[in-house]
């Protein structure tokens, strides 16, 4: 972050956008709007004029996260907004509704509704793991203004503290090695044939079930809970794969998309994107995968192909471009060219849809009674059409899919597969 | 809690169908009126803006800037080629007169009759300095100082009466019209004056043939039909 000019309460910073975050500016659009949402719902009603007052608190403490979006002449980058953050009424569609490049707009915003508190970010402010951040800070910083004791705050950041240099860092920049190979090219993966839904809606539909009865489960099969919803995942996307005629071009592997978070492998604290995808496949073509295959095929993944070393060639892959001196010198408005093409043809057209497993969300003690639980929705993405989503709290998970189609065929083939094996699934639509 | 016979997925009390497959779900019990997880309307975000004020000052910063820049290179550029200032004259009075308009937009876009007369007299005296170094001051009082102030008078009278005027619509357009039919009478009275030395109307009358009478039409839908819509309306900026 680069400090232009400090005065009272009006410090002035730009930064660099990190490398996840650099395709998205060109390619956003009413369906492809970048935002994620984390919800908390609490076991009161919102008292708005706390809350307000706690956003503002918290935007504070996170000046990286109190910025606009700029056009730059090379390149997009965010400087900060010196505009009031306002708490927005609830929406019957999350995620959709953003005029980033606007002067004056936050990539993040809050909205409150009932017992409800939620966040929505830009990717390309930040991933997941930022965004937990901010909402548990949020909520303790809200809890805190509206009369309750804390007395342990325990990984929350607290809204007087003073942000470290670390939490802004590019970790990809950081952890970047010039002087690998990059990974071998994928091929094109399996679409979702459906047609889109009309712009302007994203349909949400949220599975409810007990944390313990899925664990449990998990365990009898030697696989981690999230390795056991990646792996009903696919095959819910093989059997639809399996039920329609497909399109002879459509006839590819069914690469799901797993993002890692990188934070715990590189050892970084940064409140930025730093997560990287990791592809899981299996081949329709050859024949249908029985269930314990894909768990066999997930288990082994999940183990070998998670390594550093794979790890820095795919950072290699994606900052070789960003570094690049020719690359660097092109205007913005030919870059843009180059970037929409990148994605449409490499980035999210090599897999069929994305799994993000945040894992368990924990509270203090002294704050965790006043939550019921947590909800995590995914971006729209036009590439993918539906996308999936899981976090937990307490014995409360939540598995939300996201979708830009009318069908129901996938998460109907992935909650009844739940139900089958007796875990009792609750579920919630917008 | 209610659940659905086909997917047997459990959902809230309220729920007819099954998110999933669209099954109807039997309710043994009349289900309690509980209110939505999600609102239906779809309120729009309190967006914050740079404040005008901040904005205007910023554009006349940066083009008093380039502008200043540019006059720079211009007297620069010509003097040391010359050691005089000679083509560069025209040049530095165009910009300079664009300095002076911009000026007027920043200082006077709330009193639009110091805007007008701003502007009248920045065009004056360019054209006056214009006709100085290219031909005689002279011809600047018969031909170019009748037409800048018959133009301006016109637009003055144009808005007192949009002004003055209560139910706004067709009359506006009419308005304007008689006075572009003004405006070439006395462009064209100007220029046979000082081809000729007589005051003549010769190709505006063909002008005022055709705006008069349409005048006239707007001034009849406007005055004699009770209903026209508000020209605020179709034509907002």
């Amino acid at each position: 972050m680069i400090k232009i000019s400090v005065g009272s309460n009006n410090e002035h910073y730009w930064f660099r956008l990190d490398n996840v975050a650099k395709i998205f500016p060109s390619n956003i659009s009413s369906r492809l709007t970048t935002l994620f949402r984390i919800s908390a719902t609490m076991t009161t009603p919102i008292k708005i004029s706390f809350f307000q007052k706690a956003f503002e608190n918290i935007m504070k403490r996170f000046p990286y996260y109190k910025v606009q979006l700029k056009t730059g002449f090379f390149w997009y980058y965010f400087e900060s907004n010196h505009a009031v953050p306002q708490v927005m009424a609830e929406s019957k569609y999350p995620c959709l509704d953003i005029s980033i490049k606007k002067e004056g707009i936050f990539p993040v915003r809050v909205k409150a509704f009932k017992n409800r508190i939620a966040v929505e970010f830009s990717h390309i402010l930040t991933d997941g793991t930022g965004a937990v951040s901010f909402l548990k800070a949020l909520i303790a910083e809200y809890l805190q203004l509206s009369g309750t004791a804390i007395t342990d705050w325990g990984d929350i950041i607290k809204a007087d503290d003073v942000p470290l240099e670390k939490e802004w860092e590019d970790s990809f920049k950081k952890h970047y090695n010039k002087n690998i190979p990059v990974p071998d090219k994928i091929s094109e993966a399996f679409h979702i044939p459906f047609k889109f839904i009309d712009k302007g809606k994203y349909y949400i539909t949220t599975g409810i079930m007990s944390v313990n009865k899925v664990k449990e489960i998990a365990k009898s099969n030697n696989v981690t809970m999230g390795e056991f919803l990646m792996a009903l995942y696919l095959d819910s996307i093989q059997d639809l794969y399996f039920k329609y005629r497909l399109k002879r071009k459509n006839r590819n592997p069914i690469r799901l998309s797993i993002p890692v978070n990188l934070r715990r492998i590189y050892q970084s604290d940064t409140m930025r994107n730093f997560f990287l995808i990791v592809g899981l496949t299996i081949d329709p073509r050859l024949g249908r995968f029985s269930f314990d295959e894909i768990l066999q095929k997930v288990y082994h993944y999940m183990r070998v192909d998670i390594n550093k070393k794979y790890i820095n060639q795919q950072i290699k892959r994606n900052v070789r471009g960003e570094v690049h001196p020719v690359i660097r010198s092109i205007p913005l408005f030919i870059k843009n060219i180059g970037l929409t093409f990148i994605y449409n043809f490499a980035g999210d057209n090599q897999y069929t849809s994305n799994f993000s497993n945040l894992g368990a969300v924990t509270m203090p003690e002294c704050l965790s009674n006043y939550i019921e639980g947590f909800d995590f929705y995914p971006p729209p993405n036009p590439k993918y059409k539906i996308s999936c989503t899981a976090i937990s709290y307490k014995d409360r998970l939540s598995v939300s899919f996201g979708k830009l189609i009318e069908e129901s065929d996938i998460e109907r083939f992935f909650f009844t597969k739940l139900i089958k094996i007796g875990i009792p699934v609750k579920i919630e639509t917008n | 809690m209610p659940y659905c016979s086909r997917c047997g997925v459990e959902v809230d009390d309220l729920v007819l169908q099954c998110p999933l497959c669209k099954t109807e779900i039997q309710h043994f019990n009349k289900p309690p009126v509980i209110p939505e997880n999600f609102p239906d309307d779809n309120i729009k975000a309190n967006i914050n803006f740079i404040p005008f004020d901040k904005k205007k000052k910023i554009i006349w910063s940066i083009s008093s800037f380039l502008i200043a820049t540019s006059l720079f290179i211009i007297f620069a550029v010509n003097f040391f080629l010359d050691r005089t200032i000679t083509w560069a004259w025209i040049p530095l009075f165009s910009i300079l007169l664009m300095w002076i308009l911009i000026a007027s937009v920043y200082y006077f876009y709330k009193t639009i009759f110091l805007f007008l007369l701003s502007i009248f007299i920045a065009i004056s005296v360019y054209l006056f300095f214009l006709f100085l170094i290219i031909l005689n001051t002279k011809l600047f009082f018969l031909f170019a100082f009748p037409i800048v102030g018959a133009s301006f008078l016109n637009i003055i009278i144009i808005i007192l009466f949009y002004k003055l005027t209560k139910r706004k619509g067709y009359n506006i357009i009419g308005f304007i019209l008689i006075g572009i039919s003004f405006f070439s009478v006395i462009t064209d009275m100007i220029i046979t004056f000082f081809i000729t030395n007589r005051i003549l109307m010769t190709w505006s009358l063909v002008v005022v043939a055709i705006l008069i009478p349409l005048a006239f039409l707007l001034f009849i839908i406007h005055y004699k039909l009770k209903r026209t819509p508000d020209i605020k309306k179709i034509f907002h900026i």
